[in-house]
């Protein structure tokens, strides 16, 4: 009887250090299994791949391809009014286009809101590119360009054949632009 | 020194899993801080920019009767506009009166001027207003919008939050009173998958695993867990007479324990690995060696061979260790193969688990919390089991307590299952039984001759869920040909064309019967032979092909897509079209899938309902890297699963449905998606 209850204490004992270690054991290589998928695979995968193809309305209600400004650098920049870092970048976007445009610049807008807010703030700013906007189909479109998040601004170079050149996710510097911009065109 | 085993063993059992859970509990806030640390001193471990759910992570409960708290966590660096928030309630029976939000800090902008915004933690309190019949559940819609501060902005965010409202005094007593109806009412207002998720998101360790613990009871009530009654009776019956309340107790909580043991484990290796559990555990060689382990025990309970798994146990233990020794290490591995097989009958809490699990990366939580569920289902298990010891000789009384426990079933159950229709079967087999033994029950007190007619019923039941098993991996109408076969071959074994001289009157009724079911069996035979795979409507080939010259005219017609990229340009397809979209996964094994073809799929008022929405069907059979790559695009697990996409394109996930509906709450369910 007493070396039965010895026996018992013991297998006890193994058995709850035995959970210890199988706890510890599964809680270790959780860590190494649980890494967080890179947010920039997304967008990687799409360099040098042709942009996909899309229309929208412009500020002025008329519906615009992309297939427009073919042969052309295309810088497109998802920016809203009520979006400040993509507010701050317009008027760089303005100068630039100013600079580039007569060696094929092209920066295009697209706004993620309504028509009526994106015109007072063109006219105010005095932008020197189309607008487009849209809704759901914005953030699709954005979607399709590797803005898995939704987040803006988010910018897209395309080269002259249409293919992805450059992404950019939050504020694009004016240096940054220039670099990518002149090498291009 | 056989008690002393048994002991043993359960102390074993209690201290590895205490220990386990005790270490995790303890480490869990320790390996969250360091993860913490960990996670800000590396910014590789961290993306640039979080997503819009990391940067806002959202929760809502209800606090008081008619107080709704909901609560922003936003990350360091990240702010929310304060005037952007928005919040409604669905239904008509619930209106919010106020909201109360934390004043916020002034952000000075160059352009648009000042605006509030908040930083860190936003606790809203909403006042709702309420109807007193209100229901126990509601649907919180919050939008809400937020930057990281000066670099990037996220689009507006909607969140549908699903709410548990606390009660009134008056109706609490009526939710608390009726526990499942409250879950069945949770069903229908939002998936069910989303309920248990939801469920499980805020809650602790303890809580969860107690919450869980409650759902495997609610389990118990469904057909799900009903298979294994036979399974655990058929062991105990094979016990023989000399069973003691207390042996059947060990042998119930031993099938019990390896069962929730075994989605323990599954719970662990979905949290660890990215499987697909059901498809795995479908696999048709597993289900065919079940149905064969099924097939030898039927037999054995029908006195062809003397199935003594104890007996070889016996010779070596002999006379001391008593009669028990070896059977429980058997009853531990029917267990856990009851527990793989019969999974899937309750795909709905488990992918809800598995989801949970896998959204928390918590392989040790995810494996307590299924070992709780399957205890909690086991607990009935335990109860019958148990009685039995003590009720079987009284065969009458016995009879009448599975037969209350089938009522229920019935009452609970949305499942028809070919199990059930059998045990239904077993009870018709059994009211002479009943009758007998409660009538005449002093005149055969303990003869072997009712246990023998209980034995061959189980021995019939047995063979039913075998084939039950085998439907899933054989074409319908062989299936059916099984079933007509069980039909025929027990009726004859019930006397039914036997025409010697009857020996009482019971075996009149015997006989009776089994002629009925002879009958039945001959009608599944020509369904079978006519190309028919229900076993309800044997004969529903033959007819539509008298009538329509159609035999599959009946289910809907879906389009079949392949991997991601098959399902993305139907979409975009769709939404060129502004169409509703709804995706159903199916595979051969899936046996929901199946039910849901024969009935809802085959309504004429769904094909109509249906008929401006593009149906899409991924069959996931094969489960190759396209079919797992869809699969986990939507965090699933594997069908049955039916998704509906809005005209957006976009999945309406509160609509997601995984498990089994009538064709009427299919109808109504389809309807509010396609109503918004």
């Amino acid at each position: 009887m007493k070396r039965g209850t010895l026996i018992t204490a013991v297998v006890i004992a193994t058995c709850f250090f035995a959970g210890i270690f199988i706890s510890e054991y599964i809680r270790s290589k959780k860590q190494v299994v649980d890494f967080p998928p890179a947010l920039q695979t997304n967008t990687q995968d799409l360099m040098g791949k042709p942009s996909p193809g899309f229309s929208l309305m412009d500020i002025s209600g008329q519906p615009r391809n992309v297939s427009e400004w073919q042969g052309k650098v295309l810088v497109i920049n998802f920016w809203a009014t009520w979006c400040p870092p993509c507010r701050e970048e317009i008027p760089h976007f303005i100068d630039l286009q100013d600079k580039y445009g007569h060696q094929g610049l092209q920066f295009l807008g697209i706004a993620l809101e309504d028509v009526d807010n994106v015109v007072s703030f063109a006219n105010e700013l005095g932008i020197n590119y189309p607008l487009l906007v849209g809704e759901q189909e914005v953030i699709k479109l954005a979607g399709k360009f590797g803005n898995r998040i939704g987040g803006l601004p988010y910018t897209v170079i395309l080269d002259r054949s249409g293919n992805i050149n450059f992404i950019k996710t939050g504020p694009l510097s004016v240096s940054e632009a220039e670099r990518v911009i002149t090498s291009l065109l | 020194m056989n008690m002393a085993v048994l002991r043993l063993l359960a102390l074993v059992l209690a201290v590895t899993t205490s220990a386990t859970f005790f270490s995790i509990a303890s480490a869990n806030t320790f390996s969250d801080g360091i993860d913490n640390i960990f996670g800000k001193l590396t910014g590789a471990k961290h993306p640039e920019f979080l997503d819009p759910e990391e940067a806002f992570i959202v929760s809502a409960k209800a606090v008081s009767e008619n107080v709704i708290k909901v609560q922003w966590q936003i990350a360091d660096g990240y702010y929310l506009y304060k005037d952007k928030f928005q919040f409604s309630l669905q239904g008509n029976d619930l209106t919010i009166t106020n909201v109360k939000l934390p004043e916020g800090k002034l952000k000075n902008d160059p352009d648009f001027g000042s605006v509030w915004v908040n930083y860190h933690d936003v606790d809203a309190l909403l006042t709702i207003q309420r109807k007193e019949d209100a229901a126990s559940t509601a649907e919180l819609l919050v939008n809400y919008q937020g930057c990281k501060e000066d670099v990037l902005c996220y689009p507006p965010i909607s969140k549908t939050l699903p709410i548990n409202l606390i009660a009134s005094a008056v109706a609490e007593t009526t939710t608390g009173a009726d526990g499942s109806a409250a879950l069945k009412s949770k069903t229908r207002q939002f998936s069910e998958q989303d309920v248990i998720t939801e469920h499980l998101s805020d809650d602790s360790v303890l809580k969860n695993i107690l919450i869980f613990f409650g759902f495997g009871l609610l389990l118990a009530l469904t057909p799900c867990v009903f298979p294994m009654i036979p399974i655990l009776s058929g062991i105990i019956i094979g016990q023989g007479s000399n069973m003691t309340s207390l042996r059947s107790f060990y042998i119930s909580l031993t099938y019990v324990i390896a069962m929730a043991s075994t989605y323990a484990v599954l719970g662990v290796i979905a949290g660890s690995f990215e499987l697909n559990l059901q498809a795995a555990s479908q696999n048709g060689w597993v289900i065919t060696a079940f149905s064969a382990v099924f097939v030898f025990l039927a037999f054995s309970m029908f006195g062809f061979y003397e199935l003594q798994l104890p007996s070889s146990w016996h010779s070596k233990h002999s006379h001391a260790s008593g009669k028990l020794g070896g059977t429980l290490p058997g009853v531990a591995v029917m267990g856990v193969l009851s527990a793989i097989i019969v999974g899937p009958c309750i795909a709905p809490p488990l992918a809800g688990a598995l989801l949970y699990i896998s959204q928390t990366s918590d392989a040790v939580l995810g494996g307590m919390v299924l070992f709780a569920m399957g205890m909690g289902m086991g607990v009935p298990l335990i109860v019958i089991g148990t009685s039995e010891g003590k009720l079987l000789p009284k065969t009458g009384v016995w009879m009448e307590s599975i037969k209350h426990i089938f009522g229920v079933i019935s009452q609970t159950s949305d499942a028809v299952l070919g199990g059930m229709v059998l045990f239904a079967m077993g009870m018709g087999m059994g009211v002479p039984l009943i009758v007998i033994g409660t009538s005449e029950g002093k005149l055969l007190p303990k003869t072997g001759v009712w246990m023998e007619s209980i034995k061959h019923i189980f021995g019939v039941l047995m063979l039913g869920v075998a084939v039950w098993f085998m439907e899933r991996v054989l074409p319908g109408a062989l299936a059916l040909a099984l079933w007509s076969l069980l039909f025929i071959v027990t009726a004859i074994y019930m006397g039914a064309l036997d025409r010697s001289e009857r020996q009482s009157r019971w075996q009149g009724l015997w006989r009776g019967l089994g002629l009925a079911m002879l009958a039945y069996g001959l009608i599944l035979m020509v369904g079978a032979a006519s190309g028919g795979n229900n076993m309800f409507k044997p004969l529903q080939g033959l007819l539509n092909k008298d009538q329509a010259g159609d035999v599959r005219s009946s289910t809907l017609s879906f389009q079949t897509i392949k991997g991601v990229d098959g399902l993305q340009s139907v979409l975009d397809q769709a939404v060129n079209e502004d169409k509703y979209v709804m995706l159903d996964f199916y595979a051969d094994w899936c046996i929901t899938c199946k039910e849901m073809e024969h009935e809802a799929f085959s309504d004429s008022r769904v094909h109509q309902m249906l008929s401006n929405v593009i149906l899409l069907q991924a069959d996931v059979t094969e489960n190759d890297e396209l079919d797992k790559a869809l699969l986990k695009k939507f965090s699933l697990y594997g069908p049955p699963a039916i998704l509906f996409f809005n005209k957006e394109g976009v999945e309406e996930k509160s609509h997601r449905l995984v498990g089994f509906l009538k064709t009427e709450d299919f109808l109504k369910h389809v309807n509010e998606v396609i109503s918004e």
